[in-house]
C-alpha cells in the first residue's frame, strides 16, 4: 500500500476512525486541508500545541493593545492564525518583522517615533516586555512544531523537494506527554537568560588601551553620560564586538567539543576515506597527469596496433 | 546538518537582531532582547542536536531476523509469505525524540504486510523494531542492506541521515511443487511413490529374465537354469535385467541473452523455475536428476542423484543462477553514474558527502592543453610575453645603456629599437585610451589594463579564451559529471583497498571505471537498462559462444552417462541460427546413445506465439510498456509519448513505421524458432516453447516413457 494511495477522506465512522489512527501514526500521509483542520483541532497532542500557539498570539495582541498598537497586534494574529492553520511557513517571520516595525511605530505610521535615552537602562525585565518575549518565544516555537506534525518535519533529502518524495510528518503518536512542558520551561528559562545576556552587553564597555580590555560599567551611567569614555568603544560598537565575540567564542567552542567528540566517534570507514581523500589532494595533478598519459598511450597502441593489423591483411591479400 | 527552515530562521532573527541592537535600541530594545532569546534557544536546539547526533545516532545498533513458517531461517521459499523483523538499539544515555527509520527492502519482492517505514522516539536503552511481510515470486537472491534512519529535532532546524549498514543476503529457493508442478501442500514424506526403477537390458540384479549363457565358475548355483542345461547337457546360467532408476540431466542456460528483463521476471528465472519443478517432481518419482548450468565461457555439471541434500543443493543453484544480472558492457558511461551514484550515497551517506569526500574547483578546471588547440592559445601567450620581456629590455636599454641603441649596423639594436618603438606606441595608445576626468589612481589602473590589452592582442584573446575554457568546468552537467565520477571513484578506492592510487585511474579510465560500477551494482543486486542493439543495429545479446559450451557439457552429459537418460535443454537457442552446428552435434551423439533430448525455448512475453498469427499486433500493442531492459521488440524504436500523440500526421507514421518493424522483428523470431524446430527435431530432439501448455507435465511424461519403454523392451 503506497502513500498515494491511502487518501485520508472517507465517509464511513470505522474508516475514519481507522484513518484517524493511521494519520496518528504514518507520518508519510499528505494531508488535505480538510484534514490537516481535523489533525489540528482533533488530535489531543497536536491540539494543546495549537491552542498554546494561539494564546501566545492572544498574548502579543493584548501587550500591543496595551502599549497602543493594537493594529500590529492584530495583523500579528492574523498572520500567525494563516501560519498555523494554513502551513504558511514564513508566518514567524513576518511576525518578528511585524513586531519590530510596531515596536518602534506604534500607531503603523512611520512618523512620530523619538529615541529614548533611557530605554537601554530601564528596559531590562520590564514585567510587559518578559510577557511579551515569552508569547513571542511560544509563538514561534510551536508555529515550527505545528509545521512538523502537519506538513515537514524533517528536511527533504535534496536541495528542494523532488516530486515523488514522499512528505514527512511527526504523527501524534510520537508527541510524549511532557513535551510540551518541557518547552515551555525550557522557553521560559531562555527568556530570563536572554535578557540577562542583553544587560551583560550593555554593562561591559571595551577598553582596547587597557590591560584588560573589558571593563564593567553598568547600564545607568553609561547610556545617561553624553560623550564616550576616553579611550573606549562607542556603545553600539561596544555592543557589535560583544555581540561577535561571544557568538564567535561560543561557536567556536561548542565546534572544538563537538568536532572532537565526533573524532572519536568516527567509524573507521570515514577516517579511512578522509586519509584517501587528503591523499588525492595533495597529489592530484600528478596523478591526473600520469592517469592522461596512460590512457593516451593505451589509445596510441591501439591505434597503431589496428594500423598494423590492417597492413598486414593489406600484405597478405596482395600475396 | 542545517535544515533550509534553520538557515531561514537563522538569517531573520540575525537581521532582526541587528535591526534592534543596532538601528532602533533607543526606541525599543524589545526586538533586540526578543532576538536574542531567539538566538539563545537555537543555539540551545543545536547543541541539544549535536548531542544526540553523537552521542546516540552515532551508536544505534541494528539485528535483523527473517522468520518463515514461525521460525527464523537461513534462506527462504518462493511464492510464501515470510516476516522480515528488524530491532534497532539505542544503547546510549541520550533518548531521540525523533527519528524516521527505513528498511531499505530487498528488490524482486512483493509486500503483503506492514510497512518499512517507521516513526519513531527513541528513548535511551530501548529497542524499537520494524516488522513487515514480504513475499518472494520467483527464486533468487534477497539482500538487505540495512536501515536508513533520519533524525531531526522537533522544530526541524536540524537532522542527520546515516544508514545502519547491515547487508545480508538470502537465498530464495524455488517453491516447492508436486508432480503436477503445483504448490505442495502436503508432507512429503507420507505420498512418496515407489522407487522409480525401471529395466535395463543390461545383466543385474533384476526379476525379469534377460538372457542365458554358459555357466562360468563363481556363478551362483540359484541362477543355473536346471532345464535348459539339461536339454543342451552343460551347464547354463540365467541372467536378468537390471533394475536402475531414470536418469534426468537439466542443461540451464544461464547466458547474458536470458538474463535480461525486471528483477525476478526474467526469462532466466522462469527457466529456472521451470527447472526446479522437474527436479522436484522428478525426484518425487525418484528419480535421479542432475543439473548442469552454462553460459558464453563455462558450465558447471553435478552428477544426477536424487538425495535430498542433492536436491537442495540443485535448488539453491537454480536460486543463484536466478539471481544474476547482465553485464554492463555498451552502456554509457553517465548511465552507470546515474545509476551507481544515488546507489552510493543512499547506502554510504557519511562516506559521500563533501567533508569527506570532496571536489576542489581547481581540479574542475579545464586544463587548456588538453585540447590540441590549447597549444596554439600558450604559443601565442608565450609570444606576448616574450615579446613584452624585449619590449621592457629594450626600455631598459634606452634608459641605462643607450650606446647600445646608437649602433646602427647591428641586428640587436634594430630589434631592440623596433620593440621599443611598440612599447612606447602602445604606451601611448594606452594612454590616449583613459578618460581625462577620472581620479588618478583610476586613470593608472585603466591606462595598465589598456597596456595589458593592447600591447599583443593575440595574447589578450588567449588569456581571455584560456580563461573561459577553463571555467567551463566549474558549471553545468561536465562538472556534476566529474564530481559524481569522483566521488564514486573514491568510494571504490577505499572499499578496494588502492588508496588514492585508483581514484585518478577510475576517473580517467572508462573501461576500469565501467567495470567497477558495474560491480558495484551487481554487489548489490541493481540492475542497469542495457542496450539491446548494437550501432548497427544487431541484436547484442545472441551468445553465440554458448553453443559450443552446451555442446561440449552434452558430450560430457553423454560420456558420463550409464543409461540411456532424458536431457532437458532449458536454453535460449531460437536467436543462434547458422551458429548452433556444434549443439546438433551433441544431440546426434546422444541420440545415438539411446539418450532422448528435449528442448524447452523461453518466450518472450510480447511476442506472440507461432501457432496465433493474428495474435502478433495485439500482442505486440500490449507490450509497448515493457520495463527497459527487457527483450521486447517494440523498445528499440517506439517513443515515450507515442500513443497520446496518435493525432498528428507525423506520428502516424512513426506508428506505423514501429509496428512495421515490430511485425518483421517477430516473424523474424518465428522464422528462426521453426528453423530451430525442424534442425533439432531431424536430429531427434522435440523443441516446445516455455508457456506452450506445460512443460514440467511433458518432462515427467517424457520421463515415464523412457521407463515405460525400456520395460516394454
Amino acid at each position: 500500500m503506497s502513500p498515494q494511495s491511502r487518501t485520508p477522506e472517507t465517509s464511513a465512522p470505522d474508516a475514519k476512525a481507522a484513518q484517524s489512527e493511521l494519520l496518528r501514526e504514518d507520518g508519510s500521509i499528505e494531508l488535505t486541508q480538510r484534514t490537516r483542520f481535523h489533525l489540528l483541532f482533533n488530535d489531543p497532542a497536536i491540539r494543546n500545541y495549537v491552542i498554546a500557539a494561539f494564546s501566545a498570539l492572544a498574548m502579543i495582541f493584548l501587550i500591543l493593545a496595551q502599549q497602543g498598537g493594537d493594529l500590529g497586534g492584530l495583523l500579528i494574529v492574523v498572520i500567525g492564525t494563516a501560519g498555523i492553520t494554513l502551513r504558511w511557513t514564513a508566518a514567524p517571520a513576518f511576525v518578528l518583522f511585524v513586531l519590530t516595525y510596531f515596536m518602534v511605530f506604534p500607531t503603523g505610521a512611520p512618523i512620530g517615533a523619538t529615541p529614548m535615552s533611557w530605554e537601554i537602562e530601564e528596559g531590562l525585565f520590564r514585567p510587559h516586555d518578559l510577557m511579551l518575549a515569552m508569547a513571542v518565544m511560544v509563538y514561534v516555537a510551536t508555529q515550527f512544531r505545528i509545521l512538523g506534525f502537519v506538513h515537514q518535519a524533517i528536511a527533504v533529502e535534496g536541495a528542494v523537494r523532488r516530486h515523488d518524495e514522499p512528505v514527512t510528518r511527526r504523527p501524534s503518536a510520537v508527541i510524549s506527554s511532557s513535551e510540551l512542558g518541557m518547552l515551555m520551561f525550557v522557553l521560559f528559562v531562555m527568556v530570563v537568560v536572554g535578557q540577562l545576556v542583553w544587560w551583560v552587553l550593555n554593562s561591559v564597555e571595551i577598553m582596547p588601551g587597557e590591560e584588560f580590555p573589558f571593563k564593567w560599567i553598568g547600564t545607568s551611567r553609561r547610556y545617561r553620560r553624553l560623550e564616550d569614555a576616553p579611550g573606549g568603544m562607542p556603545a553600539g560598537l561596544t555592543r557589535f564586538v560583544l555581540m561577535i565575540g561571544l557568538f564567535g567564542f561560543g561557536v567556536l567552542l561548542a565546534r572544538l567539543v563537538f568536532g572532537y567528540w565526533r573524532l572519536r566517534a568516527m567509524p573507521p570507514a570515514e577516517g579511512a576515506m578522509i586519509l584517501i581523500d587528503d591523499g588525492w589532494l595533495e597529489t592530484k595533478r600528478e596523478r591526473s597527469r600520469q592517469e592522461k598519459w596512460r590512457i593516451w598511450g593505451r589509445e596510441r597502441a591501439k591505434t597503431m596496433a589496428e594500423a598494423e593489423a590492417k597492413e598486414a591483411a593489406k600484405t597478405k591479400g596482395k600475396r | 546538518m542545517l535544515s533550509s527552515r534553520g538557515l531561514w530562521f537563522l538569517v531573520v532573527v540575525s537581521l532582526v537582531l541587528m535591526i534592534g541592537a543596532f538601528a532602533i535600541p533607543y526606541y525599543s530594545v524589545v526586538p533586540a532582547i526578543i532576538a536574542v532569546t531567539l538566538l539563545l534557544w537555537f543555539m540551545l536546539e543545536w547543541t541539544l542536536f549535536h548531542v544526540r547526533s553523537n552521542a546516540a545516532v552515532s551508536r544505534l545498533k541494528i539485528t535483523r531476523h527473517v522468520l518463515q513458517g514461525g521460525r527464523e531461517v537461513p534462506m527462504v521459499w518462493a511464492g510464501l509469505p515470510f516476516e522480515v523483523r528488524v530491532t534497532i538499539e539505542n544503547p546510549s544515555a541520550v533518548s531521540i525524540p525523533f527519528a524516521v527509520m527505513e528498511d531499505r527492502g530487498a528488490v524482486a519482492t512483493e509486500r503483503v504486510e506492514g510497512s518499512t517505514k517507521r516513526f519513531v522516539s527513541i528513548p535511551a536503552g530501548a529497542v524499537v523494531g520494524i516488522v513487515y511481510t514480504l513475499k518472494a515470486p520467483s527464486p533468487g537472491i534477497l539482500r538487505f542492506e540495512g536501515v536508513k534512519v533520519r533524525v531531526a529535532d522537533l522544530n526541524g532546524f536540524f537532522y542527520r541521515r546515516v544508514f545502519l549498514r547491515d547487508a545480508v543476503e538470502f537465498l530464495v529457493l524455488p517453491p516447492l511443487t508436486d508432480d503436477d508442478g503445483k504448490q505442495r501442500a502436503t508432507k512429503r514424506d507420507n505420498t512418496l511413490p515407489p522407487p522409480g526403477i525401471h529395466r535395463l537390458r543390461r545383466p543385474g540384479s533384476g526379476s525379469e529374465l534377460l538372457d542365458l549363457r554358459d555357466y562360468r565358475p563363481g556363478d551362483p548355483p540359484k541362477m543355473i537354469a536346471w532345464k535348459a542345461s539339461a536339454r543342451r547337457d552343460r551347464l547354463i546360467t540365467k541372467e536378468f535385467e537390471n533394475d536402475v532408476p531414470v536418469r534426468a540431466v537439466l542443461f540451464l542456460d544461464t547466458s547474458e541473452g536470458v538474463r535480461l528483463g525486471p528483477p525476478g521476471n526474467t526469462l532466466l528465472t522462469r527457466m529456472a523455475g521451470v527447472a526446479a519443478a522437474v527436479a522436484q517432481a522428478s525426484a518425487g518419482n525418484r528419480d535421479l536428476v542432475g543439473l548442469t548450468t552454462f553460459d558464453e565461457k563455462e558450465s558447471k555439471a553435478s552428477s544426477p542423484a536424487r538425495t535430498k541434500i542433492h536436491m537442495i543443493g540443485i535448488l539453491r543453484r537454480l536460486a543463484e543462477a536466478s539471481a544474476l544480472q547482465p553485464g554492463v558492457a555498451g552502456v554509457p558511461m553517465d548511465q552507470l553514474t546515474r545509476r551507481a551514484y544515488p546507489l552510493a550515497q543512499d547506502l554510504y551517506p557519511e562516506l559521500m558527502t563533501k567533508r569527506v569526500n570532496s571536489m576542489p574547483l581547481s581540479r574542475l578546471w579545464i586544463p587548456l592543453l588538453d585540447r590540441k588547440y590549447g597549444w596554439i592559445a600558450l604559443v601565442l601567450l608565450l609570444m606576448g610575453l616574450g615579446l613584452f620581456s624585449l619590449g621592457s629590455m629594450a626600455m631598459s636599454t634606452a634608459i641605462f645603456d643607450p650606446e647600445v641603441l646608437a649602433d646602427r649596423n647591428s641586428l640587436k639594436t634594430d630589434v631592440l629599437l623596433a620593440a621599443r618603438k611598440w612599447f612606447l606606441r602602445s604606451i601611448n595608445y594606452a594612454a590616449s585610451l583613459v578618460p581625462a576626468k577620472w581620479p588618478l589612481l583610476a586613470k593608472f589602473a585603466w591606462m595598465n589594463l589598456m597596456f595589458v590589452v593592447t600591447f599583443f592582442p593575440p595574447a589578450t584573446v588567449a588569456v581571455i579564451f584560456w580563461f573561459f575554457h577553463g571555467i567551463r568546468g566549474w558549471f553545468g552537467d561536465r562538472k556534476t559529471e566529474l564530481t559524481r565520477r569522483k566521488q564514486l571513484a573514491t568510494l571504490f578506492s577505499l572499499q578496494d583497498g588502492t588508496g588514492p592510487d585508483g581514484i585518478e585511474r577510475y576517473v580517467f579510465d572508462d573501461d576500469a571505471f565501467a567495470k567497477r560500477v558495474a560491480q558495484f551494482l551487481q554487489h548489490h543486486l541493481l540492475r542497469c537498462p542495457v542496450p539491446l542493439y548494437d550501432d548497427q543495429g544487431r541484436y547484442r545479446f545472441r551468445c553465440i559462444e554458448k553453443a559450443p559450451v552446451l555442446a561440449d557439457a552434452m558430450l560430457r552429459a553423454v560420456g558420463r552417462a550409464r543409461d540411456n537418460e532424458l536431457y532437458v535443454l532449458l536454453a535460449d537457442l531460437s536467436e543462434l541460427g547458422a551458429d548452433l552446428g556444434p549443439v546438433i552435434k551433441a544431440c546426434r551423439v546422444a541420440r545415438a546413445r539411446h539418450h532422448h533430448i528435449l528442448v524447452i525455448v523461453p518466450w518472450p512475453a510480447d511476442v506472440p506465439s507461432p501457432d496465433d498469427p493474428d495474435g502478433a499486433t495485439t500482442a505486440s500493442a500490449a507490450a509497448d510498456e515493457d520495463a527497459p531492459g527487457r527483450k521486447s521488440w517494440g523498445a528499440t524504436k517506439s517513443k515515450p509519448g507515442a500513443k497520446g500523440k496518435m493525432g498528428r500526421p507525423g506520428d502516424m507514421k512513426g506508428n506505423s513505421l514501429v509496428k512495421f518493424v515490430r511485425q518483421s522483428l517477430t516473424k523474424q523470431y518465428h522464422e528462426s524458432f521453426k528453423t530451430l524446430r525442424r534442425e533439432l527435431g531431424r536430429v531427434g530432439a522435440t523443441v516446445m516453447r516455455v508457456n506452450d501448455g506445460d512443460p514440467v507435465r511433458l518432462v515427467l511424461d517424457r520421463l515415464d516413457r523412457l521407463r515405460g519403454m525400456r520395460s516394454r523392451r
